[in-house]
């Protein structure tokens, strides 16, 4: 069956990196016609030495349109001004006479990710490409088989009923859902434990890092027989000692783990999540501050050890009225 | 990364302090990472690595040191916000992403620690959490780094020994 995005009256959008959506940069280059094809190969081999392209290697060195053969130069980045070109080439065995006189032209400054990219720089001048084919697909929206969008619905759902215990005891509105996607069992259930008006409330009460998402990463800690923070757990769920977890390697509780928030995580959250190696994230309403898609991309962030998928827009009209009501 | 404030004795005098609880760290095979949080001339919080032990990979020396200041605010009945706005926490190893995250939480002002932490750190090496814009987070906090730092490299170096530091985490051996 085809996979998609939509279901009921949501749409799941994958958070990706920025670069496979960015428009393509195009930089500057002298290209010449090739008057004699004969000399086509030598062109290919000598004008590399002369001008290697050592970071632009996606880059196609002869291009032939409508008959008409050019090879690429340099890009203009590499040449004092256009007289130099000649100059340069010059100075090796290449014989200049088969060239036509070097004109700038735009080529694409990085090679494409997507063949969106692709198509678009090719437009000017043609690149390398190689296709991945699943990226494609989540891009085009081809995302998950409708059987797993039920479930990804029916585990938010149990995130928004969390949400609204807490709004009903006087808690912010956030719910959490931890979930082993390998036989689809509920590993932690939990809601905010901050109030929305504070100002009755004795402060000593009150833990300023007990995020939602933070509690939820003790409690499945709890559950292997750790974690640290005291709270009435009553009021959450937490399924102790779940015999697959026995192969886990030290405090990696949450490796392979799917985690669901009606809300987008902070960054403390979005990193405590990533040190537990979490395995994908789902969440409904996006938040300005949130660091899975809004003010960061912690999930694809460079010169971190652990990536993780994340997708938004899970019931995002159901828990976007949780902070309204 | 820090600002053009000199290292006082007195930084020098807490951090000793700190170390002290990364060698802890280092005995009990935790990552070694010691943290000590100072108001009123006094410390009121410490911590050390507890990951392994309490199986939560969130215990970072930072949060260990912050509940403790929650406790003796609540044996104290000090208020914790005031606490926290005016103390000053000395790790050895700069705050990683979320633990930078959780500082500003805790509107710490001042931050002093030891050496970068190139692999998650949050005040400049991975991400500038300490600094960027997020009004809703909690206030921007100073740095003063470099205090110690080669002690505190040494120990990070004596803990990851025989490991490949690059490797990722599943296929690193583990200290016993
Ligand atoms: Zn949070
Ligand atoms: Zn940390």
């Amino acid at each position: 069956m085809m996979a998609t995005n939509t279901l009921n009256n949501w749409t799941v959008e994958a958070v990706l990196e920025e670069s496979f959506r960015n428009a393509v940069i195009l930089q500057e280059a002298y290209i010449c016609e090739v008057l004699d094809k004969k000399c086509t190969s030598t062109l290919v081999k000598e004008v590399p030495k002369v001008f290697p392209m050592l970071q632009h290697r996606h880059l196609r060195r002869v291009r032939t349109k409508d008959g008409v053969m050019h090879i690429l130069i340099c890009l203009a980045s590499q040449v004092k001004d256009i007289n130099s070109v000649f100059e340069l080439l010059k100075l090796s065995s290449i014989n200049i006479e088969c060239l036509g006189p070097p004109e700038l032209h735009k080529v694409s400054d990085s090679p494409p990710l997507t063949r969106a990219q692709f198509i678009e720089g090719s437009q000017h001048w043609p690149s390398s490409f190689h296709e991945d084919k699943q990226l494609e697909r989540v891009l085009k929206g081809e995302l998950f088989p409708i059987e797993d969008l039920k479930r990804i619905e029916q585990h938010m759902v149990e995130a928004i009923k969390m949400a609204e215990i807490a709004r009903s005891n006087g808690y912010y509105a956030m719910g959490v859902v931890v979930v082993d996607p390998s036989d689809d069992e509920i590993m932690v259930k939990c809601h905010s434990l901050c109030p929305v008006d504070a100002s009755n409330i004795n402060s000593v009460e009150l833990h300023p890092l007990q995020h939602t998402p933070m509690i939820a990463i003790d409690l499945v800690a709890r559950g292997q027989g750790g974690g640290i923070w005291k709270y009435d757990t009553n009021k959450f769920y937490c399924k102790s000692n779940p015999t697959k977890a026995h192969d886990k390697e030290g405090p990696y509780l949450c490796t392979g783990y799917d985690v669901y928030l009606t809300k987008e995580p902070c960054i403390m959250c979005s990193m405590g999540l990533l040190h537990s190696r979490i395995g994908r994230v789902f969440y409904g309403e996006a938040s300005k501050e949130g660091a899975l898609g809004s003010r960061y991309k912690l999930h694809v962030q460079q010169g971190l050890n652990h990536h993780f998928k994340v997708f938004r827009g899970i019931l995002s009209n159901k828990c976007k009225a949780l902070e309204m009501s | 990364m820090s600002d053009d404030e000199t290292i006082s004795d007195e930084h020098i005098q807490w951090m000793q302090k700190a170390l002290d609880f990364a060698k802890d760290a280092l005995t009990n095979s935790e990552v070694p990472v010691g943290c000590i949080i100072v108001y009123d001339n006094q410390i009121i919080g410490n911590g050390r690595n507890f990951v392994n032990e309490t199986k939560n990979a969130t215990r970072h020396a930072e949060f260990v040191a912050i509940d403790q200041v929650l406790d003796w605010c609540k044996k104290t009945d000090c208020a914790s916000e005031e606490v926290f706005k005016n103390s000053v926490l000395y790790v050895t190893v700069e705050p990683c992403i979320m633990c930078a995250g959780a500082l500003r939480a805790i509107q710490i002002p001042l931050v002093v620690y030891g050496c970068a932490n190139e692999r998650f750190g949050g005040c400049g090496s991975v991400l500038s959490i300490h600094s960027d814009k997020l009004p809703n987070q909690g206030p921007a906090f100073k740095c003063i780094s470099g205090v110690f730092q080669e002690e505190a490299v040494k120990l990070l170096k004596d803990f990851y020994k025989g490991e490949n530091i690059n490797a990722p985490d599943s296929k690193r051996k583990k200290k016993l």
